[in-house]
């Protein structure tokens, strides 16, 4: 059986062909405006990659903010649901998953069946989730990738206590001001949003293994933030990250058809 | 000459470790309504307890975020261990937070002993009448966690030194609205700070010596401008680094109102034979601690202290989340108005960006500037 | 008559109650005063005063989707809409005369009460400024314990000042069998609200969220009078006979859940979205231990005390875990929604605490969501929604793994 998941973002939208429990084509495209061509766009773009045309695609299931543009899709996937799907078929010891997007940040608890037994998203406020981190970049005017980099080579802890998106950037721009090292400000911010991650997992209650999906799962200054935050030796991530939501609405897609 | 006020408080975990060497107790109070003279008359060290900025990690499984930063920080300080050194805590009401705050607090701070003092709205007879019986059972709690009765004659001086305290600090400030004065209104927040985690009578012989060598400094260039500024704020942590900024763009602050400075002064406590109820008439009726009722009295006495002190400004700097403050503002600004008093709000966590808290403090000189001329 | 029949006639007729007090309050006939919920209601009932809810007030604006507005008006005037949410609407009413009917009618008089919230003194205060009409502040103490003897005896002297307040505001004597007659049928009328609550209990629920929160009005907005009572019992015996013939709120009932905090009244159709999905609403800390409460009519100022003075905000934390887990076994509970309500600060402190120890000891599952009683501004329904979905799948998880 063939099954597809798609997960409509607010910034990128994802397609994931799993064949046989294996995954075998991936497209992912930017969403902008249009959300219902985003969908098939990176429908396409996966089909393309397997060599497989959509008919034979035996059930489609949808993720992500933007699910209800996912018009071709035979199950709408609930994201906690997605990402608890994904984790398991991942990592089947994990039991903590964590999944950052560009808009919002979640942790489940999953049981050993890959099901949701606990979850927390986090508030109205951007902070905890990747666009935060993206803004941060282009306010110091360097790259996604460096930001990692460089936030790797500080050794100092500066707090960051906002409550918002607003005031941290501030605070930000006043940590530039004062001529801060950009290897500071990068570990700082990193802390920040690790830190407002390792609140909601700390309400849910820590429990090993630790998996993480998502684009910011790319970050090794924020997985590094996040490791010291909760005392973890590892957090596991899966190839590809940023198809781990789609993977899990593919496999419940997949799982709802028998 | 004021280093040493800094010095102190920096180092407040050692004046406790002392104090404690020779097997007395230390107390960390919440709110300036905590009746500091008892806890003192108890043999026992009372310590206000300050934000310290901590990263906030343990307190977010148990608080919301929008509660002040001053509550989240010192439960964050009890929660990883910082506030060992304390024997106890008591929390002052002083608004609704810290009332559901209390039970958070004694489920997840691991404090060894806690008390609840209730502090009326109002301070008609019943009201007082109640405060009394409130402060006869903090009495016995303090009692209690000392093992020293808290006779009349202990609680009486104890007024007496806490008025020489008060009496010192007015002093101090009255030195300070000098224009040539030496104190510049940073070092007033030092001398407060050392005083909320000092023995008040080793604070007193500090204050009497520098007012003692206390000299005016024609030298001193205080470049304090022809703009008055007075600042009343909740976030004394914060306070100094707004009180540099204004002084950096030529302001001069001349006067201030914190939960403790200059409000905290002003009155003495009564002395005389009933030293409980002068504690009670004092904290329900002199001190004006917005959020109680009236609420004029706080409005007229930061307006009036702004029109005696010539202030052209009001800066009025507040912790997120502070409901009797923000409550105040709405007030304190019509009356303000009246009187030709502007004010400009600033939140403490803006306090973290100073390039544009200059720009936010810079234009509001200048717009003072500009009625000025 | 159905006891539906029956039902509706008598929401008319306690409605028709409302408006008359209401308009005899308007065209000055009765006075009218400004009070915060919570304070011995029936003391102005019998001295035959008006009592207005600004609190209420700001439930309806948001009901008719003015809240966005009103908040707008009241940072105008420099009040916070980090401060309680009803008062950036109620406030924003008064500064800027908008809102509701042609916006608030004016007071006569004002009374806060201290021990309820804190918001409600200097909330009064800026009322009081802006008024310059007599204010009377029921000071009480402020509980976060268990009452003892001189908590009550301090709370009934409050009582009694209020009433010599009014006694000279209105030049009247305060009538002690009139005040009996209220505090009767007041709590006669509390007390049959309680047993639509508990009717809760069957599986399915009887009676929803939306329902209860809209009936609750006439307990605070029309006390002691006899439509109150004959609306309550009606409500009642309609609830009762909905239980006996099995029907539930929902269509179908498959999760049984806590609210514990205030409503959203912005976005009321949440609740209906929750009942949709087989969650529905069984128990509220706010009904249960506000207002389903009767009191003790053979001493009136006493029962009173009591009443008033163990409202949610006044209970010890620990008290506020057992009575929740309480609940949860009387009602067999599957899940509780912790709402952070940024518009109520009082209330959202201890909450989390609740929720865990809920967790740890009975594993009862929770979704915390934060957002604000009555400022659309800080709430995003779209996301409350899909929180609703992901809570779902939790307890389906839950349920499948047999807890």
């Amino acid at each position: 059986m063939i099954t597809a998941g798609i997960d409509c973002g607010a910034k990128s939208t994802r397609a994931v062909l799993i064949k046989d429990g294996v995954i075998a084509g991936r497209g992912l495209v930017l969403t902008g405006f249009d959300q219902v061509k985003a969908v098939q766009e990176s429908l396409e773009k996966a089909l393309r990659d397997f060599q497989i045309i959509e008919d034979q695609i035996d059930r489609i299931g949808g993720t992500g903010s933007g699910k209800d543009s996912i018009i071709n899709a035979d199950i709408h996937v609930n994201d906690i649901k997605a990402m608890s799907k994904a984790a398991a078929f991942f990592f089947p010891n994990a039991r903590t998953v964590i999944d950052v997007g560009a808009e919002e940040g979640r942790v489940a608890k999953v049981d050993k069946n890959g099901n949701p037994v606990d979850f927390a998203v986090n508030g109205k406020c951007a902070a905890g989730a990747g666009s935060f981190i993206e803004a941060m970049a282009r306010a110091l005017e360097i790259s996604l990738e460096d930001m990692g980099k460089l936030s790797l080579k500080s050794n100092k802890s500066i707090p960051m206590n906002s409550q918002c998106v607003v005031f941290a950037e501030s605070e930000v721009v006043g940590l530039i001001h004062a001529k801060t090292e950009k290897n500071d400000i990068c570990k700082a911010i990193h802390d920040s949003m690790a830190n407002r991650i390792a609140s909601m997992i700390r309400r849910i209650g820590i429990e090993e293994d630790v998996s993480m999906i998502g684009g910011v799962s790319y970050n090794p200054g924020f997985l590094d933030s996040l490791k010291r935050e909760l005392h973890l030796d590892k957090i596991l991530i899966p190839e590809m990250p940023e198809y781990g939501a789609a993977v899990g609405a593919a496999l419940v897609a997949g799982l709802d058809g028998h | 000459m004021f280093s040493e006020f800094k010095k102190v408080f920096n180092n407040r975990d050692n004046v406790a470790a002392e104090w404690k060497k020779s097997g007395n107790k230390v107390l960390g109070y919440f709110s300036a309504l905590t009746p500091e003279e008892m806890i003192y008359a108890a043999g026992i060290l009372p310590v206000q307890l300050f934000t310290t900025n901590l990263p906030l990690t343990e307190t977010k499984t148990c608080l919301p975020d929008f509660i002040c930063t001053h509550l989240k920080d010192c439960l964050e300080q009890a929660m990883t261990g910082k506030l060992d050194y304390l024997d106890g805590s008591v929390l002052a009401h002083a608004c609704e937070a810290s009332r559901g705050f209390y039970g958070v607090w004694k489920l997840n701070s691991g404090m060894p002993q806690s008390h609840f003092l209730q502090v009326p709205a109002t301070s008609k007879k019943t009201s007082r009448d109640f405060f009394i019986s409130e402060l006869k059972i903090f009495k016995s709690f303090l009692e209690e966690m000392s093992g020293n009765e808290i006779t009349d004659d202990r609680l009486i001086h104890s007024i007496e030194v806490y008025n020489e305290n008060r009496n010192l600090m007015k002093k101090l400030y009255e030195l300070r609205s000098f224009s040539d004065s030496s104190i510049s209104g940073s070092d007033i927040i030092d001398i407060i700070k050392a005083g909320l985690v000092l023995p008040k009578d080793e604070h007193n012989r500090m204050l009497e010596n520098i007012i003692s060598n206390y000299h005016e400094n024609p030298d001193i260039d205080n470049d304090q401008g022809d703009v008055y500024i007075c600042v009343v704020s909740n976030a004394i942590e914060e306070a100094d680094t707004v009180i540099e900024v204004i002084e950096k763009c030529g302001g001069h602050v001349v006067m201030d109102n914190f939960s403790y400075g200059m409000r905290y002064c002003w009155d003495t406590v009564e002395s005389g034979p009933d030293p409980l109820g002068s504690l009670a008439t004092h904290y329900l009726e002199k001190i004006p601690f917005p959020g109680k009722f009236p609420m004029a009295k706080i409005v007229d006495s930061l307006t009036g202290m702004a029109e005696e002190s010539d202030a052209d400004g009001m800066i009025w700097l507040v912790e997120k989340y502070c409901d009797p403050y923000m409550f105040s503002y709405p007030a304190v600004e019509i009356k303000a108005k009246e009187k030709g008093i502007k004010m400009m709000s600033i939140e403490a966590e803006e306090v973290g960006n100073i390039p544009r808290l200059q720009i936010k403090v810079e234009a509001f000189m200048e717009s003072l500037m500009d009625e000025i001329i | 008559m159905t006891a539906h029949e029956n039902y509706i006639k008598a929401k008319e007729k306690l409605l028709a109650k409302y408006y008359q007090n209401y308009s005899d309050a308007a065209s000055k006939k009765k006075l009218t005063a400004h009070v915060t919920g919570f304070l011995p209601f029936e003391v102005l009932v019998a001295m035959d005063i008006f009592p207005f809810y600004p609190e209420g007030y700001a439930t309806r604006a948001c009901n008719t989707d003015m809240g966005d507005e009103l908040v707008f008006e009241a940072e105008k005037a420099g009040v916070s809409r980090d401060l309680c949410a009803f008062s950036t609407c109620a406030l924003g009413s008064m500064y800027s005369d908008k809102g509701p009917q042609g916006g608030m009618i004016a007071p006569d008089l004002l009374i806060s009460s201290a021990y309820t919230c804190g918001a409600h003194v200097p909330w009064w205060e800026l009322m009081h400024q802006h008024y310059k009409v007599p204010l009377f502040i029921i000071d009480g103490p402020v509980l976060c314990a268990d009452y003892e003897e001189r908590h009550i005896d301090f709370y009934i002297s409050q009582t009694k000042e209020l009433i010599s307040f009014l006694e000279k505001e209105t030049g009247k004597d305060f009538d002690e069998d009139r005040f009996e007659k209220v505090v009767e049928l007041s709590s006669d009328a509390c007390e049959y609200f309680h047993k639509v609550i508990e009717l809760r209990k069957n599986s399915p629920s009887p009676v929803g969220f939306r329902q209860l929160f809209a009936d609750m009005f006439g307990l605070v907005n029309v006390t002691g009078e006899q439509e109150t009572l004959d609306f309550y019992k009606a409500f009642y015996e309609e609830t009762l006979e909905k239980k006996e013939n099995n029907i539930g709120v929902a269509e179908h009932e498959e999760y049984r859940l806590i609210w514990d905090n205030l409503p959203i009244y912005h976005d009321m159709d949440l609740f209906d979205y929750f009942e949709s999905k087989g969650m529905v609403f069984v128990y509220e800390t706010l009904l249960k231990e506000y207002f389903a409460k009767g009191l003790d009519k053979s001493d009136p100022f006493r029962g009173l005390a009591k009443k008033y003075l163990t409202g949610w905000t006044n209970r010890r934390l620990d008290r506020k875990i057992e009575i929740v887990e309480e609940a949860v076994k009387e009602y067999r509970v599957d899940g509780i929604v912790v709402f952070e309500n940024k518009g109520c600060r009082g209330y959202s402190t201890g909450q989390l605490d609740v929720a865990k120890s809920l967790k740890e000891k009975i594993g009862i599952p929770n979704m915390i969501v934060e957002g604000s009683m009555a400022d659309p501004g800080s709430h995003d329904p779209n996301k409350f929604r899909s929180m609703v979905d992901m809570f779902h799948e939790v307890l389906k998880s839950q349920s499948a793994g047999g807890r």
